[in-house]
């Protein structure tokens, strides 16, 4: 069978009246009534939805659907027992390759479920040889116990070679008002359930205007993390997966950071009661967030090590799968606790209040966002060359993890205002930023992951359940961590030569550096 | 993909009965097939209630590509599909004599559907030509139904000696007994002998019966009209003693 069409009947017209009209014009014969249930899924930041996929389950059937202007180009199917949540659960095949590239570590969330029943019959010709199949039916949202009607359709597909009778039935169909759906099945039933498609993503999406003053942007990019904060809540408390911990975590960084760098906008003891509370929560999901890396990074961990040592290494994972289980619960109470909750409740209220006028100190507050924004930015910058041009082969760690978090900073602040600045020259920017932030980040990941492995194994000597096997498992993940850790040093002068050659700090100079025509600059 | 031509020299030997039921035995299992109606009689197209489109025709079957794939129809059956026979089929002998390397076109034809279809069926004319040749070569498997009575049975031997001068792969040929009546002893007494001196034979018989003449009645296929029939279980084994066959071959 070819491609189906699908045609919405007019409100006005009952569907029995269109099937008499089309009994009237066509040879009918009745087929086998369909009826199923369709549930539709995809990750919290709308990964399917973004690539233009949709992922389907009908039985114990998946289909993976490619959609290209309202049609579906591709279809990959496979078979399943239960629900799968992760990519890694779905049986081996071309539907489980396509979603591990798709989905990478998040899991599925069931959107929505729809059930359709439809009357089929096939078009025969003069021949008495069916040429086209026709559906007529309704489409409903099933929700708990209610079922509401999202749609009633007819749905033509021609058999190969019949192209033409259906041209001749969809001339017939629209006579009767019934005119090519527009919107997909998943379309509608998310606009009804209240689902904005594509809504949430971790990536920063905050519009500001340059009439806007520094206080007003500030409030507008704390209130959106804020929300982000809030979002992540649930899927943390479900443990749904690894990454609305990291997005809840990356926000209160982000928060944190534009405490200290958007200055002079609230009073000074508020910035600092709310750095110091956000700093908390952040410390007591470190834990969490340091064992979900290690959880994810088994299988690279497995090809580091040769085939004999990997049973310490499963040993290894086992204990520190327990003690994430101990480390989630903490990590919910902090959640559910009054501390996060009042600390919460207090941010919002006072986003939501903030006159700037009644607060003293906060001398920033009516500049014009532009020239602060440019001025932030390009002192950040000046600072990241500064340490990173003193950094030779010599020069101790702690050096390179300094301007880690100086990159960090100038990354926030080049994302916080990215609306104000053409965004080609941005995209160029943050992208060459993160060449280095990558470089760094990887230098102290290794660092990182290797002390605290080491951390771990003395943690457990005195434990009566460590095993020498585990202790092999660890030497050999330590040794090669150290490697990879040498390696990402010695790139290090390399990557950051091209960051701050001089057709870069030309760019820089070019959109921060303070200019007449600018005005208002303070 | 695996090519298995239906031909006889000789006509009305139940040689078109068998490539419709076949080709829908095998796509009764799963495996999308093409049934391509080479005999410009059209009987295949009429079983299953095909016309051709007014546009097509021989040279355009032998260009082969985006025209070819544009004629092929949908039949009502799961994944089957039809190649609809065109009167012009008479002269694919003229066509092909004017073409460069006119022997091996038909395979050319053929091969781009292999992404599409799992078996391919050709349902040939009736005649030794320029066009049989080409099928011959095309096909994997070349299956001959054979009326157990002496005319056909030399017709048989012409097809052998056929392939043998033109120094064709003479174990492509297969044949099996069409039109059997039990109860005629010429019939036993050449099956007899053929069952002891050929092992290119099947051993399935495809019985005479009024369900296979009524099949231009009722334009189906036996075996989805009437699957317990015995011609239908007839078919059904001689599909099983072919899909072994190609399952070892290919």
């Amino acid at each position: 069978m070819q491609k189906t069409t699908r045609y919405r009947i007019p409100q006005t017209v009952p569907l029995r009246e269109i099937v008499r009209e089309l009994r009237g014009h066509y040879s009918l014969k009745r087929d086998k009534k369909q009826r199923a249930h369709f549930s539709f899924f995809d990750t919290f930041d709308w990964r399917l939805f973004r690539a233009g996929f949709q992922l389907v389950r009908t039985g114990e059937w998946i289909l993976l659907q490619k959609r290209e202007d309202g049609s579906t180009v591709e279809t990959i199917s496979c078979q399943v027992e239960n629900s799968p949540k992760f990519w890694w659960e779905f049986p081996p095949g071309d539907c489980r390759e396509k979603l591990g590239s798709l989905l990478d570590v998040r899991a599925l969330l069931k959107l929505v479920t729809v059930e359709e029943d439809f009357d089929h019959f096939r078009i025969l010709n003069r021949d008495r040889k069916t040429v086209l199949h026709v559906f007529a039916g309704s489409v409903h949202l099933i929700e708990q116990e209610s079922r509401q009607r999202i749609c009633e359709e007819v749905r033509v597909a021609a058999l190969r070679g019949y192209q033409q009778e259906a041209g001749e039935l969809e001339k017939f169909l629209r006579s009767l008002g019934c005119l090519p759906a527009k919107k997909t099945i998943l379309n509608e039933a998310l606009e009804i359930s209240g689902y904005q498609p594509g809504r949430y993503s971790s990536k920063l999406d905050i519009q500001l205007t340059p009439e806007m003053t520094l206080g007003q942007a500030g409030v507008k990019i704390f209130t959106y993390l804020a929300q982000v904060i809030r979002q992540n809540e649930t899927g943390i408390l479900a443990d749904t997966d690894s990454e609305f911990l990291h997005d809840f975590r990356v926000a209160i960084r982000r928060t944190r950071s534009a405490l200290g760098q958007i200055k002079e906008i609230f009073p000074e003891n508020i910035s600092q009661k709310f750095k110091s509370d956000f700093a908390e929560i952040q410390k007591q999901t470190n834990r969490l967030r340091d064992l979900d890396v290690y959880l994810l990074n088994k299988d690279t961990y497995r090809e580091f090590l040769p085939e004999e040592i990997r049973p310490g290494l499963d040993l290894l994972f086992g204990q520190i799968a327990r003690e994430r289980k101990s480390e989630l619960k903490k990590v919910v109470r902090l959640l559910k606790g009054n501390f996060y909750g009042k600390t919460m409740q207090e941010w919002e209220n006072f986003l939501q209040t903030y006159a700037p006028d009644e607060h003293e100190n906060t001398g920033n507050r009516e500049t014009p966002v532009k020239p602060a924004a440019q001025k932030f930015i390009l002192k950040k910058y000046r600072q990241v060359l500064k340490i990173g041009s003193r950094i030779d082969d010599g020069t101790p760690d702690s050096e390179l993890h300094r301007l880690r978090i100086e990159c960090k900073k100038l990354r926030y602040l080049l994302e916080f205002f990215a609306s104000l600045f053409p965004p080609a020259e941005m995209k160029k920017l943050i992208g060459q930023l993160k060449k280095l932030q990558d470089n760094l980040g990887e230098f102290n990941d290794y660092s990182v992951q290797r002390q605290r492995l080491e951390d771990f194994w003395k943690e457990k000597l005195n434990d009566q359940t460590h095993s020498p096997q585990i202790a092999v498992a660890v030497g050999g993940l330590v040794t090669q961590l150290y490697q990879l850790q040498k390696e990402a040093r010695r790139d290090f002068s390399e990557i950051f030569r091209n960051f701050s050659r001089k057709k870069n700090r030309a760019i820089y100079q070019n959109l921060f550096a303070a200019k007449k025509s600018d005005g208002g600059s303070s | 993909m695996t090519v298995i031509a239906l031909y006889s020299i000789k006509g009305g030997v139940g040689k078109t009965a068998a490539s419709v039921n076949l080709a829908y035995l095998a796509a009764s299992e799963g495996a999308q097939t093409l049934l391509c109606d080479l005999d410009p009689q059209g009987s295949a197209s009429f079983y299953l209630r095909i016309r051709a489109r007014k546009k097509f025709s021989s040279k355009k079957l032998l260009k082969g590509g985006i025209t070819l794939n544009r004629n092929i129809r949908e039949t009502d059956y799961p994944n089957l599909d039809l190649l609809p026979s065109d009167m012009s089929y008479r002269n694919l002998d003229l066509v092909l004599d004017n073409l460069k390397k006119p022997q091996n076109r038909l395979k050319k034809v053929l091969k781009p559907l292999a992404t599409d279809y799992r078996y391919v069926f050709l349902d040939c004319p009736p005649n030794i030509t320029l066009a049989s040749e080409n099928i011959f070569r095309a096909a994997d498997i070349i299956l001959v139904p054979v009326i157990p009575t002496t005319l056909s049975l030399l017709t048989y031997r012409k097809l052998e000696d056929f392939f043998k001068d033109e120094q064709l792969k003479r174990s492509k040929i297969f044949g099996f007994f069409s039109m059997v009546e039990k109860r005629k002893k010429m019939h036993r007494e050449i099956m007899a002998e053929i069952s002891e001196n050929h092992k290119h034979f099947f051993n399935t018989l495809i019985p005479y019966t009024a369900e296979v003449e009524k099949m231009g009645i009722y334009r189906e296929p036996v075996a989805a009209r009437q699957p317990k029939s015995g011609a239908s279980l007839a078919y059904r084994n001689l599909w099983e003693e072919i899909r072994k066959l190609t399952g070892s071959k290919i």
